[in-house]
């Protein structure tokens, strides 16, 4: 027995591993994904639609899981569905489904995410791409009809009634709304809404405060790094005003996949920059890119397409956000 | 096994040009939406691959080595047109449906590189077969590819229903042209020429 151990870094190690922050991660989820399954089932429509959303999240939750199981023993690897990791993964998949999605596409998504989007790039820690959103953007861009079937909100009160058409992102771009919230009164209950989100979208995007208040304690258990989902916010608000939308600004923040996309997709561990440096030039990244989709693009919605352009610039930032070590210089790491 | 035959076996399997060799990826990628494309496609390559080889082979002795470049890409570009031609006038479709990759198997890097690796240093016999061996492997290639993205991307198979109702429009777009081509890559090395190597 050698008396001392000589080692490379890291020294420190935390006693905290992948399974008790993938569950931090699941707890900050579940308020919202809970209320979007009441919101977008049992508050909007009656009978068996009523159920849907829930199933959908179950159905995405199981397939993943079981999708990880399979695909490591089918490729001789240990099995390692305790950690949570594809748990969250398959949540994911099923918050960003919209309520009238057939069960199929839930497992088609997860299976997709976990396998092309995982396991085949060696497994947790390896994937380049969030597995969630690769698997978001697969469905979207093969079953376009069925991924934006978002279904009218039914609603009594008078001024807010042209939310529940379609999705506020669409009805902005199409500039049906210009003007409907000129009244105070009107803003507030349509923003009151979009906090809530009692509005068409996907099972797990409407809920804003929920989702906010699940960022907070992720947080405050340092699960995840402030510097994310609050530069991404920033920059977003920043580059919609500068190429010129004319939709209430608030209500652009609250809408859509905004929340969902910054506080819990961007912050992934594996495909997110390592260095708070490189978290800021992400954050602002993915708010750029978010921005130019919404306001320039073709698509009513860019956050999920902006934090997987993203992704792929990770490599390239996290060498240009290189932590240097105390007292290295700057030339030490010139090259 | 005989030479003409273990000729043959090379472009077919061993050193198949799409699966192993990794050559003319963009006529792959872009062609294969549907399998009679890939098919147009590989017996077009098939063609102009198998004489244009014979050709420069019976040239070898012949061409400068400083011009050498040239002179095959006249020659394969001689056979190329005379495909274009054919299929234009014969079969108008697939002419459309191919595009500008029909006149683009000028610079098909497996052509060329058959050329330059294979035909210049044997003779006009063994090239003829290499060519017929490698645009075999390139057509089998193709027609794997292409059907497994018009089953899944469109529900169909040369044209005939599936019977997939809902088919993922992803894979009949360049996405699904990457993920498809790298699935049967990996599944046909795992199963059939890793096999074929230790036996």
């Amino acid at each position: 027995m050698p008396s001392y151990l000589v080692s490379a870094s890291p020294h420190i190690r935390s006693p905290r591993g992948t399974a008790a922050i993938m569950r931090d991660v699941l707890i900050a989820l579940a308020p919202a994904a809970i209320a979007g399954a009441i919101i977008q089932g049992p508050l909007r429509t009656s009978g068996f639609e009523a159920a849907r959303p829930l199933l959908l999240l179950v159905f995405a939750v199981i397939s993943a899981v079981a999708a990880e199981a399979l695909m490591q023993k089918a490729m001789g690897r240990r099995i390692t569905i305790s950690d949570l990791s594809a748990a969250v993964t398959g949540l994911l998949i099923g918050m960003n489904l919209p309520p009238t999605a057939p069960m199929w596409v839930a497992v088609l998504g997860s299976v997709f995410a976990i396998v092309l989007g995982k396991q085949l790039f060696g497994g947790l820690g390896f994937n380049f791409l969030n597995p969630a959103l690769a698997a978001r953007a697969f469905l979207l861009a093969s079953w376009p009809a069925i991924m934006t079937n978002f279904p009218p909100f039914p609603v009594s009160a008078g001024g807010v009634d042209a939310f529940t058409s379609a999705t506020p992102l669409v009805l902005f771009k199409s500039g049906a709304l210009a003007g409907a919230f000129d009244g105070a009164g009107e803003h507030l209950a349509a923003l009151w809404r979009l906090a809530i989100g009692a509005t068409g979208g996907c099972i797990g995007e409407g809920c804003a405060l929920l989702l906010i208040a699940g960022g907070v304690y992720l947080m405050v258990r340092r699960v995840i790094d402030w510097r994310i989902p609050v530069t991404f916010l920033v920059s977003y608000a920043l580059f919609d005003r500068l190429f010129g939308n004319t939709a209430p600004l608030d209500m652009m923040m609250l809408s859509g996949g905004l929340m969902l996309g910054s506080i819990y997709m961007a912050t992934d561990y594996v495909t997110s920059p390592e260095n708070p440096m490189g978290h800021i030039i992400f954050g602002l990244g993915c708010g750029l890119l978010t921005a130019l989709i919404r306001v320039r693009g073709g698509y009513p919605e860019g956050v999920s397409f902006a934090i997987l352009l993203m992704n792929l610039c990770v490599p390239l930032i996290n060498r240009f956000s290189f932590t240097r070590p105390f007292g290295g210089g700057k030339k030490a790491h010139a090259k | 096994m005989n030479k003409a035959g273990k000729i043959l076996y090379n472009g077919l399997v061993t050193e198949n040009p799409t699966f192993r060799l990794v050559l003319g990826m963009c006529p792959t990628l872009a062609v294969t939406t549907a399998a009679i494309n890939g098919l147009g496609m590989g017996i077009s390559v098939l063609f102009v691959l198998t004489c244009s080889n014979y050709i420069v082979s019976l040239l070898r002795n012949f061409i400068p080595d400083n011009v050498r470049i040239p002179a095959y890409i006249v020659v394969i570009a001689s056979f190329s047109t005379i495909v274009q031609m054919l299929l234009q006038a014969f079969v108008p479709s697939l002419y459309a449906s191919l595009g500008i990759y029909l006149p683009l198997i000028v610079v098909n890097c497996i052509i060329l590189g058959r050329a330059e690796a294979f035909a210049s240093k044997h003779t006009p016999g063994e090239a003829f077969l290499d060519g017929i061996g490698m645009g075999l492997g390139f057509t089998v290639a193709l027609v794997l590819v292409a059907s497994v993205r018009e089953i899944l991307g469109q529900g169909t198979l040369f044209g005939i229903q599936v019977g997939l109702s809902q088919p993922a429009l992803l894979m009949s777009m360049a996405p699904g042209g990457f993920i498809t081509l790298g699935l049967v890559m990996a599944l046909v090395n795992k199963l059939i020429v890793r096999g074929g190597d230790k036996a």
